[in-house]
């Protein structure tokens, strides 16, 4: 990717003078997007102009050890001479740096000496000179670190310059994971960043990400969204996290992540981090023909299994005793006999797993690429071709997820100084699944009775209805009984670009950017009725007959279809330039965006369902709606940077913001920034005493970021009449309503972010260790919150949110790395982890009517995810131990059993109830602590990569059938209940107690929020690992074969986790009543090509 | 190409010079303003569709913590705890409907003031307000049966951002509020026209509430207690004048001849009683209903998918939410009106029924009408339940649904066998027997009784209940007798069974509750009665158990405990003012009601 000097300067033509001016200011290339991004791909430039001084030959020492002088010249592996290389007489300070021709000449002691090459960017050279009198020395880059150009806000900056927090994840990671979510393939690779994959449903894109913790998910919502997640910009433009999950891996160059104030360049909502990514370009040279495959499989995880009827009757009948003492009801005798029992133990009676009668363990996927690159000088084009198709894990391939994608970006220069440049890329993804909510049907289908059999009189033409009334499982995730549920989705990106030189001053570029995004989705869900049946007795008749049940009925359809449109205009000058050591950097931007949405579906149920068709439906049933909104933005962008000799940084910016969510009066905010950075390892004290230090550098940024969030809140400056919304029967007719919003908060605006962050980065010994260390704090203000304190209900209002709230995000993140090279063996090892915690600084609540309520209920100055209930102490191992217990069940704790749950009387009035309830955990399912390990090793032809990823303060508390056996009355309890504390007679109540992990069945004083119900689900997982081989270069010249590489991967392979047992640690508990897809481990094989 | 660096060039400049931010004006698509609004009939109507929507019928959902489609969307389901039913749900959380009947008040408030600045005809302006009164006064009487003396607000209050604490009121006394209800209904009275269409209010409509409304009134002054100088509790001298204005107003509509009692299947008198619940357009004794249907209004409910008995529920499960105790049973009495009680025998001396549905022969029509018992039939199938087999004198209890007792076996089955009987018809509890059948719709097959697909209107206010509320307050004010019992011999008739010959407060208040017999005025009945609390609290309810006496081939029945052991304290006949509005109002609102 790299390429050197002399490259630039043909390749570039046009650009000659700006990229003289670019080596001359050796600063950020805060460039046209084109000049950036010719740079960017063709080399990481070093810079030219920060010339160290000499070091002073001081005094008489110096003098006394001159001997001799070598001269010599310092270029790269492509040739071109290197200026400002340092040279440093090993064991002394004495040392000196190349001209601008990368000529030196040093004055060296007689006898043995080493001379040590030391230059930013490259790897740093020692060589003993022994009698030669010109010693050359070609440098090698080091293409890792820190040459590296990364993707900062409007623009690419050399790593060693940036002033932010920024982290970035290169294209060969993100295709390693082998999933289909670009979100997913961000998991551990960056610091602050965190991902979590809700499900593995194909077609889904089932993800959250979050960075730095600044986006939040509220616990009391099924659904689990996340609001408030990070800013997605792809190829410069605001885009949808949706677009940006179906994205080909293989046609991404890179990923940054702006996780600081310097993000508030991209103003709007950027005050949760900034996802910036950058398409692959096309380069100049021969047609380049990539191919990439991987076919292999999905395969579950960890996933809850159910309980067998022998296990599943046990515990029903221990239910009943224990409900007998506990809950003091008639006492009944046991709802399964011995006989029973002891037939269902020996298989003689029916168990069946419903789960495993329509879940299989494992599901295909595929994937195909092929990019095209090339170029002339003129006209570079990538293009690319994509293709990933998956399977379910059901029986019944119900469920299928499929995504095309498809990619022009194409760079054309048109006249000296003028540049054109189009992005084109269009992505369809296609799924399918069952009719019905998929965590309901799981949710039924954990709940059916194992003792029932899969079919009524065990004849597959009838499916049974079970005594629950449930519906079938077979049925549920079958399209010829239930019917389906088709998501088609398009999204149609488009970026075109016009940048000019600016001829007559020097440095000046500007530059127009037009985008132009549609998306569109269709879904189509024919819901299908069919019956279930019981094998009955008519007395009457003497005979048997299969009595039916009717399930769904009545059979529906419903079809909706959305669009979304996206206007993005951005107009900018870029200025760049060197005076002496001072290098000047400006940009000035124009930007307005427009969205228009606009939807409408339609609903319809049938009388004969053959045809899934709206219009085969009963007129009678027709139901249609529809939506429309709109929005915009205006934006007006400034940003200054300035370094000297490279050595202090600085770089101040703002952003003026207009939203059409506010009033005009409010609608306008001005968010500055500044960072700053001093690279202590061009100081000379530095580099003089502690010549190890290869880079250091210590960065700082402080910002106001705005955000206009308010979702499903807009307008609120208006007051009015909302029509229609729902009304009344008035005759005959139905009446539409109207809604009253008759209160307005004219003087709604932004909300504020404030972000403060400090690092320090550097490399010690030539990149045998890395690191890099970040502490940060974000302060919002302003946070829409209803004055619910001081207005009184009786106003009688939907009350206008205000901009009342605020809290406090804060943490650390760290990384370290080390790579080296052992004979022929290359490795590097990179570890990062972050730590993140919200709390509310201010909240409005209403007042506390006692100090209790205050402390109970009122949530500003805490942690916004503090889980409540009781503290717990083991469990009951005795009755003897009961009874002397404080009363925990307000019955004089005859209700308790052995191996129920000792609850902790925090207040030590004798009785345990809700006042001695107390902080027990964090929830949200966040965990603290985040962490992740990249591991690569090549040997020869060989190549490995490893991620290891896990997390840590973290616990999960499930809900519904994962809480407890027997969450709904006849319910199958999952399999890991059995191991229990029972008698070793379950209807005995006198028997002896066996001990186990979980409490007796039954017993509801154990269900109570608390500690012993929240599970550590600290993990270490290998998240990915792939093994390749590169079939040697000599081989494949004959087939006019460039490269061929094949490889196999894997993602979540190994997992390690500490007090989970019987589900995937990264299995979400915060939506769905914990009923989720299973999450998956993929295997894959597959090849690359290129020719 | 020139050009193309000029037009950049100029755009670039216009972009950014342009200080001009019309790009992001937006409009929204579904706002109507006040111009828009009172200008025009339709709008209008559409106000009143909301105003209508946000009235706390008492319909399918009421103790269920929620009123209806206020707040929520008709889920739930009838349910009192009292001897009506066994399945209660406690509807001790009504905090927010504090909020919620506050918000219709002010958008009633709102109509009332704006409606007075547009230029429309007196009469046309009058009527508007006519109707919006009577509105607010069914708003306002939900508010004063639950909290007694609330704040009363008339005009839609002004947020001042420098004094938020000046929105807060006091609370009215209780007899300020039935004053305001009264003189709101007045209003209506004299300014409503006589007829309307289904689902809206005339002037019959709004003497049906004045009734019901002074009727509670007086009986509070009667049989309540004074307490926070009047906050809750009426003073007794009020009692007269309350009384007399629900006498007044039952006198009105009685008198008025527009509607009769019910009567259109004479021959069939149980069936009568059905349908008067289920054909309520055109019904003769209708005079306020609130539609629920599907087709014409999207708006259904799932009173059928909780409320059918479990031997025919739906397929997606439920049913048995609602099951009558045998005490409510046995107020019915027998066509001859002698007392309700079974004649069942005690355990050991059990009396034998060939059938089990012979053990209510002879009962009140109504019972027939509005309860489904084990061995009648719905929706064309035989309803089973029973608590299992005797068989030598041992019994075999059974414990799910349709199990069946094998008498060569001896034992309780799942299926039918070749010499079996059956056992159960009812898995969750022998004891229930009896379900709901007022409010069920009898004409939708089981099987399509699924959630949200119930389409049933509620009889809000019918002339049965104008009836009893007249002899009521005729009787409390002490007029002569004959008056008290013309009308409810009215009802008797009607039902099919004997007329009372002399009448009383018990006989008054037994004909209330079986005839309004899950209406939901029961709730409010016990409560302005005060009997709550010295008939119910701690009280059991009775279930019954049925048994196949497998020797005899006949079925006996026994009596037994079923649930309750319910506390109610005096505190219970008001519910607390929520809390968070007690601490925003700070003295204003003090500690709420006594007790809590």
């Amino acid at each position: 990717m790299q390429k050197n000097l002399s490259d630039l300067k043909t390749v570039c033509g046009p650009f000659g003078h700006l990229a003289r001016v670019f080596l001359l200011s050796g600063l950020s290339a805060t460039l046209p997007a084109q000049a950036q991004e010719l740079l960017a791909h063709r080399a990481n430039l070093p810079p030219v102009s920060v010339i160290k001084p000499a070091y002073s030959q001081t005094g008489a020492t110096a003098g006394k050890l001159q001997d001799r002088t070598v001269t010599g010249k310092v270029s790269d592996e492509k040739g071109a001479v290197l200026p400002g290389v340092n040279i440093v007489i090993k064991g002394t300070t004495r040392g000196t740096t190349t001209n601008e021709k990368g000529v030196y000449s040093l004055s060296i002691p007689n006898g043995p000496t080493t001379l040590v090459y030391s230059f930013v960017g490259y790897l740093s050279y020692e060589v003993s000179v022994e009698n030669r009198s010109s010693l050359d020395v070609t440098l090698k880059e080091d293409a890792q670190a820190l040459g590296e150009v990364v993707v900062v806000g409007y623009g690419t900056q050399r790593k060693v310059n940036v002033t932010g927090a920024i982290a970035t994840v290169a294209s060969k990671e993100l295709v390693i994971n082998s999933n289909n979510d670009v979100t997913n393939t961000l998991t551990g690779r960056a610091p602050g960043v965190r991902v979590v994959q809700l499900s593995s449903q194909p077609g889904k894109y089932d993800s959250q990400i979050d960075i730095r913790g600044f986006s939040y998910t509220d616990p009391n919502d099924i659904n689990g969204n996340q609001t408030g997640g990070p800013l997605i910009i792809v190829d410069g433009v605001q885009r949808d996290k949706a677009g940006f999950d179906r994205l080909d891996p293989n046609e991404i160059e890179s990923v940054s992540i702006l996780k600081d104030a310097t993000a508030a360049i991209y103003g709007v909502k950027a005050a949760n981090g900034v996802v910036l990514v950058t398409t692959k370009k096309g380069s100049q040279g021969k047609v380049q023909v990539n191919y990439t495959t991987h076919v292999g499989q999905q395969i579950i995880t960890r996933y809850p299994a159910l309980s067998n009827a022998f296990q599943y009757a046990t515990l029903y009948n221990e239910q009943q005793v224990n409900n007998n003492i506990s809950n003091r009801a008639e006492l009944t005798p046991p709802k399964y006999s011995a006989a029973q029992l002891a037939d269902f133990e020996s298989g003689k009676a029916t168990s069946t797993d419903f789960l495993k009668a329509v879940l299989r363990d494992r599901a295909s996927q595929q994937q195909h690429n092929l990019t095209i690159n090339g170029g002339t000088e003129k006209l570079r084009y990538f293009a690319s071709a994509g293709f990933f198709g998956e399977g379910g894990l059901f029986n019944s391939d119900i469920l299928m997820g499929k995504k095309y994608n498809l990619r022009l970006n194409v760079d054309a220069e048109l006249t000296k100084g003028l540049t054109m440049g189009a992005n084109i890329a269009l992505i369809n993804s296609i799924s399918r699944e069952p009719s019905q909510a998929m965590w309901s049907l799981l949710k039924n289908t954990w709940q059916w009775d194992p003792t029932e059999p899969l079919y009524s009189n065990n004849d597959p033409a009838y499916l049974r209805q079970p005594l629950s009334a449930l519906s079938h499982p077979v049925a549920d995730f079958s399209e010829a009984y239930s019917g389906y549920n088709r998501n088609d989705e398009k999204f149609l990106t488009s970026t075109f670009q016009l940048g000019y030189v600016v001829p007559f001053v020097k440095g000046l570029s500007v530059k127009a950017q037009y985008a132009y995004d549609v998306n569109y989705n269709f879904r189509k869900q024919f819901t299908k009725k069919y019956n279930q049946y019981e094998y009955l007795f008519d007395a009457a008749t003497q005979t048997y007959y299969q009595k039916p049940y009717l399930h769904l009925a009545p059979s529906r359809i419903s079809e909706a279809f959305g669009q979304g449109k996206r206007n993005d205009l951005q107009l900018s000058f870029n200025y760049q330039n060197s005076f002496g050591k001072h290098n000047i950097g400006a940009l000035g931007l124009y930007e307005q965006i427009d969205r228009v949405n606009n939807s409408n579906n339609a609903s319809t149920q049938f009388i004969i369902d053959a045809v899934d068709q709206l219009a085969a439906g009963s007129r009678k049933t027709d139901a249609i709606g529809s939506g429309y909104s709109s929005s915009a933005n205006m934006s007006y962008v400034g940003k200054v940077n300035y370094d000297y000799a490279g050595k202090y940084l600085i770089e101040a910016g703002f952003r003026y913001d207009g939203s059409s969510s506010f009033p005009k009066n409010s609608r306008w905010g001005f968010f500055p920034y500044f960072s700053a950075g001093w690279r202590l390892s061009e100081e000379v004290f530095v580099r003089n005493n502690l010549p190890f230090v290869s880079n250091l550098k210590l960065r700082g940024s402080y910002g106001v970021l705005g955000d206009d969030g308010i979702a499903g809140a807009s307008f609120q400056f208006l007051t009015g009449y909302t029509y229609p919304s729902s009304g009344y029967q008035f005759g005959t007719t139905f009446v539409g309503g109207l809604g009253f919003k008759n209160s307005a908060n004219p003087n709604i605006t932004w909300y504020t972010s404030t972000t403060t962050n400090f690092g320090l980065e550097g490399s010690l010994w030539n990149n045998l260790l890395t690191f890099e260390a970040d502490v940060f704090r974000r302060d919002r203000d302003g946070l829409l919150g209803d004055r619910i304190s001081t207005i009184p209900a009786t106003y009688g209002v939907n009350l206008p949110q205000v901009n009342l709230n605020q809290d406090r995000t804060q943490g650390f993140e760290l990384v370290l790395g080390h790579r080296n090279k052992f004979r022929d063996i290359n490795y590097s090892i990179s570890a990062n982890m972050s730590y993140a915690r919200t709390q509310y600084r201010y909240r409005e609540e209403t007042p506390a009517n006692s100090d209790y309520d205050f402390w109970r209920n009122r949530n500003a100055g805490r942690f916004n995810d503090v889980v409540w209930g009781y503290k717990t102490d083991g469990q009951f191992t005795s009755l003897e131990e009961i009874r002397n217990w404080p009363i925990m069940d307000g019955a004089g704790n005859r209700t308790i059993l052995p191996g129920d749950i000792r609850y902790v009387d925090l207040n030590g009035d004798g009785i345990i109830n809700n006042l001695d309830e107390t902080v027990i955990g964090r929830g949200q399912s966040k965990p603290a602590i985040y962490f992740g390990t990249n591991i690569t090793v090549s040997w020869k032809g060989f190549d490995i990569s490893m991620l290891l990823q896990g997390a840590t303060m973290y616990q999960v508390a499930y809900q519904d059938q994962l809480s407890r056996p027997f969450y709904f009355a006849t319910a199958n309890p999952i399999s890991a209940f059995n191991d229990r504390w029972h008698r070793s007679d379950i209807v005995d109540a006198t028997s002896e107690w066996i001990p186990g992990k979980y409490p007796s069945t039954g017993q509801r004083q154990n269900y109570k929020s608390n500690e012993f119900w929240r599970f550590d689900a600290t993990y270490l997982r290998v998240k990915s690992l792939e093994v390749g081989y590169s079939l040697p270069k000599t081989l494949l010249s004959k087939a006019h074969i460039k490269g061929l590489r094949v490889f196999g991967n894997g993602y979540n392979l190994f997992t390690f986790s500490k007090g989970l047992d019987f589900v995937d640690p990264e299995y979400t508990d915060d939506r769905l009543y914990s009923y989720n897809y299973p999450l998956t481990m993929n295997v894959n094989l597959g090849l690359q090509l290129s020719f | 190409m020139k050009n193309i660096k000029t037009y950049l060039a100029l755009l670039l400049t216009v972009g950014l010079s342009a200080c001009n931010d019309s790009f992001l004006d937006k409009k929204p698509v579904d706002l109507l303003t006040a111009e828009q609004v009172y200008n025009s009939p339709e709008a209008v109507e559409a106000y009143f569709a909301t105003l209508y929507k946000d009235l706390p019928i008492e319909d399918f959902s009421f103790c269920n913590g929620r009123f209806g489609e206020f707040p929520a969307n008709g889920d739930g389901y009838t349910a009192n705890w009292t001897w009506e039913t066994t399945n209660s749900t406690n509807a001790a959380n009504n905090d927010e409907n504090w909020g919620k009947l506050y918000r219709a008040v002010r958008n009633v408030n709102t109509f009332i003031k704006e409606i007075a600045t547009v230029a429309l005809p007196e009469a046309t302006k009058n009527a508007y307000v006519a109707e919006a009164r009577f509105v607010r006064a069914y708003y306002y009487q939900e508010l004063v049966k639950y909290w007694g003396g609330v704040p009363i607000l008339l005009e839609p209050q002004q947020v001042d951002d420098s004094n938020t604490q000046s929105l807060n009121l006091p609370r009215s006394k209780e007899a300020e509020v039935w004053d305001l209800v009264k003189s709101d209904l007045d209003f209506a009275v004299a300014n409503l026209p006589v007829s309307s269409v289904y689902g809206r209010a005339n002037k019959y409509v709004a003497l049906a509430l004045l009734s019901r409304s002074m009727l509670h009134a007086g009986s509070i002054a009667k049989f309540g207690t004074v307490q926070l100088d009047g906050l809750v509790g009426i003073d007794p001298s009020k009692a007269t004048p309350y009384l007399q204005a629900a006498y007044d107003a039952s006198k009105a509509i009685i008198d008025g001849g527009k509607y009769s009692l019910f009567n259109k299947y004479p021959t069939d008198k149980a069936l009568n009683f059905q349908m008067l619940f289920f054909e309520l357009q055109g019904n003769s004794e209708a005079i306020f209903c609130k539609g629920w249907d599907y087709e014409s209004t999207r708006r259904t409910h799932s009173q059928d998918l909780m409320a059918l008995p479990e031997a025919i529920r739906s397929p997606i499960g439920y049913a048995n939410r609602l099951t009558p105790t045998l005490d409510m049973v046995e107020r019915f009495e027998y066509m001859d009106g002698t007392p309700g009680t079974l004649n069942i025998g005690t355990p050991g001396a059990y009396v034998h029924y060939a059938n089990p549905q012979d053990v209510f022969k002879n009962k009140d029509p109504r019972f027939f009408g509005s309860v489904i018992s084990t061995g009648s039939s719905f929706k064309g199938v035989e309803i089973t339940g029973q608590r299992g087999v005797i068989y030598n004198g041992v019994k075999y209890n059974g414990t799910a649904l349709n199990q069946y007792f094998d008498i060569d076996k001896k034992q309780i089955v799942a299926n039918p066998t070749a010499n079996s009987v059956r056992a159960t018809g009812n898995s969750n509890n022998g004891a229930s027997v009896f379900w709901l059948k007022k409010w069920l719709d009898p004409a939708r097959p089981a099987n399509l009784c699924v959630d949200w697909s119930s389409e049933t209107d509620w009889l809000d206010m019918r002339l049965g209940e104008v009836l009893l509320n007249f002899a009521e307050a005729s009787f409390e004010l002490g007029k002569p007798a004959a008056e008290a019992l013309d009308a409810v011999n009215q009802l008797r008739t009607r039902a099919g069974i004997a007329k009372l010959t002399t009448i009383d407060r018990s006989k008054i208040r037994n004909e209330r509750n079986v005839e309004l017999a899950f209406e939901n005025r029961t709730f409010w009945d016990l409560r302005r009665w005060r009997t709550l609390t010295t008939e119910f609290s701690g009280w059991i309810p009775s279930g019954l158990y049925i048994y196949y006496d497998a020797n005899a081939k006949d079925y006996v029945f026994e009596r037994t405990p079923n649930g309750g052991g319910k506390t109610y304290q005096l505190k219970d006949y008001y519910f607390q003012i929520p809390s968070s509005e007690r601490s925003k109002a700070g003295s204003l609102l003090g500690n709420g009601n006594p007790g809590y």
